[in-house]
């Protein structure tokens, strides 16, 4: 039986119920109902072993296996679970999500035993009480507890059902399943080490533990394995190492006392293991999935994307037919023609209806991201999605999530306060953090706001003039709003202590780059002590977009239609400034404008005259932008820009005309910020 | 009580100087200094110290190639790499190489000396 090309769909489906087993863990946990969530878990994990028993992946199997334990203890008391009990499932939903990715790199599974091990005992005690034994067991005098936790009528000869481990004999694709060192029964036991959390680099730190262990005996098995701790991978700081027996405890106590952050030593039983060479019965059947409603294809997304590049050349093929044929006065041909170009709006409008995907795709991972955090920080945060089901191009989403994640740890770090600092001033223990989506025309406005401890202009001028940005007198000048935009500035954090995770206040910086790579704009809104909000405004899409074009003398540029506001002629009555600028009166408001050349320092031809005035917005602010002659309205297909062209700053793509000339794509709000420096 | 004698290599000036401070102690001498991985091979066969302290970003030879070197020549050297944060993998490297420790930049005194103290006491207990 050729298992191969079934691995490519147990991969994906897996990476699916992982994903949700992570979601739904993090929602039971603050839910009132967990009752529908708890089998929901239940039929994750229990589709996982199935999956994973036809394919012959016993670890994966035995893992799934026991966490479907746990979960039908609460299924059947109909009890909440324990927070405990809750950290120990989502620890096992992250090796269960390593197994999928190693199934998909095919490299072989490690079994974790500590871990069957744990989620057995929590099982078989039946919940609560099997959780505060086994919590208690680690750190405390490690061989009496676990001694004790493991001797609950347990033979000790048979290992338990799912710790077997052996070559499944199911044809030579099956995954190769690694059999710990000796060939024969091997007596081990488990050392666990922890490392300090002052430790700068723990996973090195425990990559040298591994490595001075190793000098001194024989290491059976480590948890995580080498090549994790190579790869920086270390969960909570401990590292368990499974070890013959035999190894003197005093020698490894005495090598790891000169070894630095290392907090913890203790040593622990393990039963032993014996390597089973004959095909061990699979537990589990394949069992079919629920019957799904609607009937649904899956679509690589690289067929996606080509997709949208032919409807894109479509357009342009069609534009170049209009321009041919412009001349030629056949209603027929023009009639033609008309329905043609019907039809690509159709496709076009069918494959973006494709690509766009619900904000949910994203923002379903962030309850856990931001539950893990706040546990990390020690603050208690109650986290809220509305509009997820808003749907955006799925290119502008991939893009989004380094801004999300970015966005939100800097909430949970330096926005939500410390629980003692939010008792003083009297808040809510918990700290609300909210990601909003929603639509205006052709735009969506996604937010992220915390109600926490807001900024403060005053800090963040001092800091700019502290940094030497600017000098007092500019600083004082800053409305509050430019204020908070300091905060993009590269480098510049107010925290004292750069904290290990949001970094050294590079991020402001390029979440706001990126956003405005998207054709986007990015929006700050505080108060001190109470709230603050980034907003992020983006276009729907990135492929097909109207644009304006607009020119200065001989050359031509592109305007996104959904930056602009109006087009108005310069007239007498405006304010004429230094350096090509001028102020507009429109909408009871005076608009800066700035002539295109003095932003891009073209040289014109005398006689040219910049009197078309283009009002865009720039978040909340109007600006204007002063051309020779307004073209016309177009659609174009964006592409972006590639190098070395890419860093010019003022232009967010290129497109091609159907003329077939090549015009570039102003990013006016870039642009126009710079005239400050200009 | 005699003291450890130290050899400091690193390319920055400001670097070597602040170790330099960090050593500034009865317990140590520093009996000189290197900017590179040349003259840090070239110093050690020179000096024969108690230990190293090696940067690991360094013009002409990087502080593994240097590590590595040195501990062919002495197998029993210490060496502990000072490295900047985002180096992990090249630290792991030289671990394998048999660095016997590391520093991360940038560091406390307190931070260094503790690895000092457990390097110098594991290399003097028996093994």
């Amino acid at each position: 039986m050729d298992m191969s090309k079934y691995r490519a769909l147990f991969v994906e489906e897996s990476r699916e119920h992982v994903s949700e087993l992570s979601r739904l863990l993090v929602e039971v946990e603050a839910s009132a109902a967990p009752g529908p969530l708890i089998d929901e878990i239940f039929r994750h994990a229990h589709s996982i072993k199935g999956m994973a028993g036809s394919m012959g992946y016993e670890p994966i199997t035995a893992l799934a296996h026991r966490m479907e334990d746990v979960v039908d203890i609460y299924r059947r008391s109909a009890a909440p679970i324990a927070k405990d009990a809750i950290d120990r499932l989502l620890r096992a939903v992250d090796v269960l999500s390593q197994y999928v990715e190693c199934i998909a790199a095919e490299r072989p599974l490690e079994p974790n035993y500590e871990l069957v091990r744990e989620l057995s005992a929590l099982a078989e005690s039946g919940g609560a009480a099997a959780v505060a034994a086994v919590a208690a067991s680690p750190s405390a005098s490690a061989p009496e507890a676990s001694g004790a936790a493991a001797t609950t009528g347990r033979p000790a000869a048979a290992p338990p059902p799912g710790l077997e481990v052996g070559r499944q004999a199911l044809g030579t694709d099956a995954a190769p399943m690694p059999i710990p060192g000796a060939p024969a029964r091997i007596e081990s036991k488990l050392v666990r080490v922890r490392i300090s959390d002052t430790s700068s680099a723990p996973a090195v730190r425990a990559f040298l533990v591994h490595r001075r262990l190793a000098e001194l005996g024989q290491i059976i098995e480590s948890r995580p394995g080498i090549e994790q701790l190579r790869s920086g991978q270390l969960a909570d700081l401990e590292v368990t190492f499974v070890v013959p027996i035999a190894l003197d405890e005093a020698s490894v106590r005495r090598v790891l006392s000169n070894v630095p952050d290392v907090e913890s030593v203790t040593f622990a039983p393990l039963e032993s293991i014996e390597p089973v060479g004959r095909a061990t019965s699979k537990g589990a059947t394949v069992e079919p999935e629920g019957v799904k409603n609607v009937s649904t294809v899956r679509v690589r997304t690289e067929v996606l994307d080509g997709l949208i590049n032919s409807v894109g050349e479509l357009f342009i093929a069609r534009e170049r037919l209009q321009i041919l044929l412009a001349d030629i006065a056949r209603p027929d041909v023009r009639a033609a023609l008309d329905g043609l170009s019907g039809r690509i709006r159709e496709i076009h409008d069918q494959v973006m209806a494709v690509r766009m995907m619900p904000m949910r795709t994203l923002t379903d991972r962030y309850p856990r991201l931001v539950r893990d955090l706040g546990r990390t920080l020690k603050k208690d945060i109650d986290f809220e999605v509305v509009g997820g089901d808003i749907e955006l191009d799925r290119a502008i989403l991939d893009s989004l999530d380094s801004v999300f994640i970015h966005t939100l740890r800097n909430a949970v770090d330096h926005g939500i306060e410390e629980p003692l600092e939010r008792a003083a001033r009297q808040k809510p223990v918990s700290g609300k953090i909210t990601v909003s989506a929603a639509r205006d025309r052709d735009m969506v406005l996604v937010a992220v706001e915390d109600d926490g401890g807001g900024l403060d202009p005053d800090t963040l001028r001092r800091a700019a003039v502290d940094k030497g940005l600017m000098s007092a007198r500019e600083a004082e000048e800053l409305s509050a709003r430019e204020c908070y935009f300091l905060i993009c500035n590269p480098g510049f954090s107010t925290k004292k202590v750069v904290s290990d995770l949001s970094g050294r206040g590079v991020g402001m910086d390029a979440v706001r780059s990126k956003i405005e790579s998207l054709g986007g704009t990015l929006d700050i809104e505080s108060e001190v002590g109470r709230r603050t909000r980034f907003t992020f405004r983006l276009p729907l899409t990135l492929a097909i977009v109207p644009v304006l074009l607009v020119e200065a003398g001989r050359w031509l540029f592109a305007i996104p239609v959904a930056k602009v506001v109006s087009v108005r002629e310069k007239g007498e009555d405006v304010i004429p400034q230094a350096g090509g600028r001028f102020y507009l009166s429109f909408r009871h408001a005076l608009v800066p404008v700035t002539e295109v050349s003095a932003v891009l320092k073209l040289d014109l031809q005398p006689g040219v005259r910049l009197d078309q005035v283009v009002v865009i917005e720039d978040g909340r602010d109007l600006s204007g932008i002063a051309v020779s002659r307004i073209v016309g309205y177009h659609e174009v297909v964006v592409k972006p820009l590639g190098d070395p062209l890419d860093r010019l700053e003022w232009f967010s793509g290129a497109a091609i005309l159907g003329d077939g000339q090549p015009i570039l794509i102003l990013d006016v709000q870039r642009a126009l910020r710079q005239r400050g420096a200009v | 009580m005699t003291k450890t004698r130290v050899l400091i290599v690193d390319d920055a000036i400001f670097m070597r100087n602040m170790i330099k401070d960090i050593f500034h102690d009865d317990q140590f001498e520093i009996v000189g200094e290197a900017a590179n991985g040349v003259e840090a091979v070239e110093k050690y066969k020179e000096l024969k110290p108690d230990l190293v302290t090696m940067d690991i970003v360094m013009p002409f030879k990087s502080g593994i190639e240097a590590t590595k070197e040195i501990l062919a020549l002495d197998k029993n050297a210490l060496i502990v790499m000072c490295s900047a944060l985002g180096q992990e993998s090249l630290v792991m490297e030289a671990i394998e190489a048999g660095a016997a420790d590391f520093v991360v930049k940038p560091f406390k005194p307190d931070d260094v000396h503790k690895v000092v103290q457990k390097v110098l006491s594991g290399r003097v207990a028996p093994t």
